[in-house]
């Protein structure tokens, strides 16, 4: 089978802008979903064909929306009742069959103009895949990758647009740290520490095993559970505004993967002060600082800071410096913990006050790898 | 050439009772669920289903063991538990419980009472192991030569980690018994030519690993459209001695209830379910038809079946707007 029918075939290119988003699939998937054409039911349309494909590709309710997009895009210029040669096509149980413009049975020009783009469109990740026949990639020189991009960018611009969006919607799985390398994240800080013990003598345990056996044999100690609990304390004024959808996901992600009641929210504007926090989004419901700290220390709590902290407007204030180290000060007598979350990247928290608090504090960017290194700092 | 299985989801559509006195009720799976289940037969892998508690999750599995071996059970050659295992999951479960169980408790207690008697001697090893749900099955495959159903009940209860402590155990339907020194015995595995049938519940409660994910197919269980609800209702009471219009009757305004709630309630708050609707109408069903009409006029009748909380007992008018 030749490599450049994989590059026509509407499937793989599905497929591919899948992988690109996120969805953890591989080939042993792709191959799943061939094997599923060949030997599974019928597939007559477009309804069928994404029906199967959520059945194999789509793992979570969240990633929906997200797949059904792809799929639209994708197969757009797919006449709506699937030929068995169609199908076949895309099998690749017949390589020579190749995508014509007859097949695709273009309704309008614009259609056409569809079909003969969409090859071009795929991110090319593996270099073994020829380039099509349309386009000649040099990708050695720097200018014609940077143009390809740029064409890619105008053609899916122009995509939306015939798509009737007037607008461009940021969707989660589009932020750097998408849900799924929160839950990951989150996932490893909550991992316990396999079979370890800690010294303490679990009693009702021992009892209990005395009780089975007959006799006393052993004493059992408790085995070390990750018990913490997550302080989580989220700038909510002007300059974070573009950040809330990202903060609020990253809470989301924490509640729902350490359960919820082990995860406390609070919100501050600018600084967290010395006196008081909000306990709601709109800011309206003040709660004493004293009193989230002291509600928190002892019971092995961690404490996470997600801020610009003057980042974002690239601003320097004195006053927001003092303020923030006076609270991280007073934080850090109960709370052994704290690392803080900005989601600016790094290169820009120089000459900030940003740049200025990462002294007092361990600041990690919103990258991937980056937060990674924070979790693992909360946990110990 | 092996024969093809294929669930229809159209056998179940009555209250039966088997030979062996189990009692089942009927099952209605949508088109696309009969779809889902017939893939996972065809590929060979597990189904992973989730939705709202009450949506039939847990019923799909039996259904689907009593289709396939349907001439078997109602003629009595053998019983529903020979072919179909349920694994219940709770918190505290770990991975290897449903594969067996070593009984320390009783070999030590025969290594005792040999010291004591020499007459009383010790099981060979291998009978020490209680086998679990998916052990059983396993060996079943082997023992009946046919592709028996497990279902693993609620995966999200147990720890994150579960799931991957069962990767090994999917994938290749291999397990070794650690605590058994033999090697022809440690190792154990499914008839891979008839590898078990295998459906994975969830309730959403925590994130699934992805590594588990990718082995499974997915699919979740919406709230039926409002024929489907009235077929189901309809094949659930058709002892009752009345009438499928009022039945029927019963569905439509049930159903305005219910989407009334989709509309005004968050995503992942609760709204009545399928099984808290059977329940209701098989209480509502038991007065005679005068007074259901009479009964339905005014407030939903036996609103505590439906809602469990106070303030979903505003919904108890919506059947009778618009």
């Amino acid at each position: 089978m030749k490599t450049s029918d994989h590059n026509e075939s509407y499937l793989y290119a599905f497929f591919c802008k899948l992988q690109s988003n996120g969805f953890g699939l591989g080939i042993e998937e792709y191959k799943l979903l061939l094997q599923a054409l060949r030997e599974g039911g019928e597939v007559r349309n477009k309804k069928d064909l994404k029906s199967l494909c959520k059945l194999l590709w789509l793992k979570s309710e969240m990633d929906e929306p997200i797949f059904n997009n792809q799929f639209k895009l994708s197969f757009a210029a797919l006449p709506f009742e699937l030929t068995p040669k169609t199908i076949k096509k895309e099998t690749g149980d017949d390589p020579d069959a190749k995508i014509s413009a007859d097949e695709s049975e273009p309704l309008n020009p614009e259609l056409e103009r569809k079909s003969q783009r969409k090859p071009s469109e795929q991110k090319v990740k593996n270099q073994s895949d020829k380039p099509t026949s349309s386009e000649e990639l040099q990708t050695n020189s720097p200018a014609s990758a940077v143009r390809m991009e740029l064409d890619n960018f105008a053609e899916r611009a122009q995509d939306y647009e015939e798509e009737g969006l007037k607008f461009f919607m940021l969707e989660k799985n589009m932020l750097p740290l998408a849900p799924q390398n929160l839950h990951a994240a989150w996932r490893r800080f909550n991992v316990g520490y396999g079979s370890a013990l800690t010294k303490q003598i679990d009693i009702p345990l021992t009892i209990r095993n005395i009780g089975r056996r007959g006799f006393f044999m052993q004493a059992e100690y408790r085995r070390k559970k990750n018990r913490n609990q997550l302080l989580a304390l989220i700038d909510r004024d002007g300059s974070m505004i573009a950040f809330h959808e990202f903060a609020e996901t990253l809470l989301e992600s924490a509640r729902s993967v350490l359960s919820r009641n082990r995860v406390e929210r609070y919100y501050f504007r600018n600084a967290p002060s010395g006196r008081f926090v909000f306990k709601d989004i709109f800011q309206l419901k003040t709660y004493p600082v004293d009193q989230m700290l002291a509600h928190n220390t002892g019971t092995d709590t961690v404490l996470l800071i997600i801020s610009d902290g003057g980042a974002a407007r690239g601003r320097f204030d004195t006053s927001r410096i003092e303020q923030t180290t006076a609270f991280l000060k007073k934080a850090r007598q109960g709370i052994s913990r704290m690392v803080w979350v900005n989601p600016m990247p790094r290169k820009r928290w120089r000459r900030t006050s940003a740049g200025v608090i990462a002294r007092y504090i361990d600041m990690y960017e919103a990258s991937e790898e980056e937060f990674g290194l924070a979790i693992r700092q909360l946990k110990r | 050439m092996a024969e093809i299985l294929t669930y229809s989801g159209r056998r179940l559509t009555q209250k039966l009772q088997l030979p062996d006195g189990t009692e089942l009720k009927p099952y209605l799976p949508d088109q696309r669920l009969r779809e889902a289940v017939n893939l996972a037969i065809i590929l060979g892998k597990p189904l992973l289903i989730k939705g709202e508690p009450g949506c039939g999750k847990t019923k799909l599995a039996v259904s689907v063991a009593f289709e396939l071996f349907e001439r078997q059970l109602l003629g009595g050659d053998i019983r529903l538990e020979d072919v179909y295992f349920e694994w219940h999951v709770k918190s505290s479960s770990k991975a290897v419980e449903g594969l067996y169980r070593y009984d320390y408790i009783e070999r030590l207690q025969h290594a005792q009472l040999n010291q004591i008697d020499a007459a009383i001697k010790m099981k060979p090893e291998i009978e020490y192991v209680k086998k679990g749900p998916l052990g059983l099955a396993f060996e079943q495959t082997h023992t009946l030569n046919q592709r028996v159903v497990v279902l693993i009940d609620e995966i999200d209860k147990a720890d994150p980690d579960f799931p991957n402590d069962l990767l090994r155990e999917l994938d290749e339907l291999k397990y070794t018994i650690e605590e058994v020194s033999d090697p022809a015995l440690r190792e154990q595995s499914a008839n891979l030519k008839k590898p078990p049938i295998v459906f994975i519940t969830s309730n959403d409660q925590k994130a699934l690993p992805p590594a588990f994910l990718r082995r499974c197919l997915f699919y979740h269980i919406d709230f039926p459209k409002e024929d489907k609800l009235r077929d189901i209702l309809v094949a659930h009471f058709r002892e009752s001695n009345q009438k499928e219009s009022l039945i029927a009757d019963l569905a439509a305004k049930i159903y305005k209830t219910r989407i009334r709630m989709e509309r005004e309630k968050e995503e992942r708050e609760k709204k009545i379910s399928t099984s808290e609707l059977i329940d209701w109408c098989e209480i509502l069903l038991r007065h005679d038809e005068e007074k259901i009409l009479e009964l339905l006029s005014g407030e939903l009748p036996y609103a505590a079946v439906l809602f469990k909380n106070k303030e979903d007992f505003r919904f108890s008018k919506a059947h009778l707007s618009e």
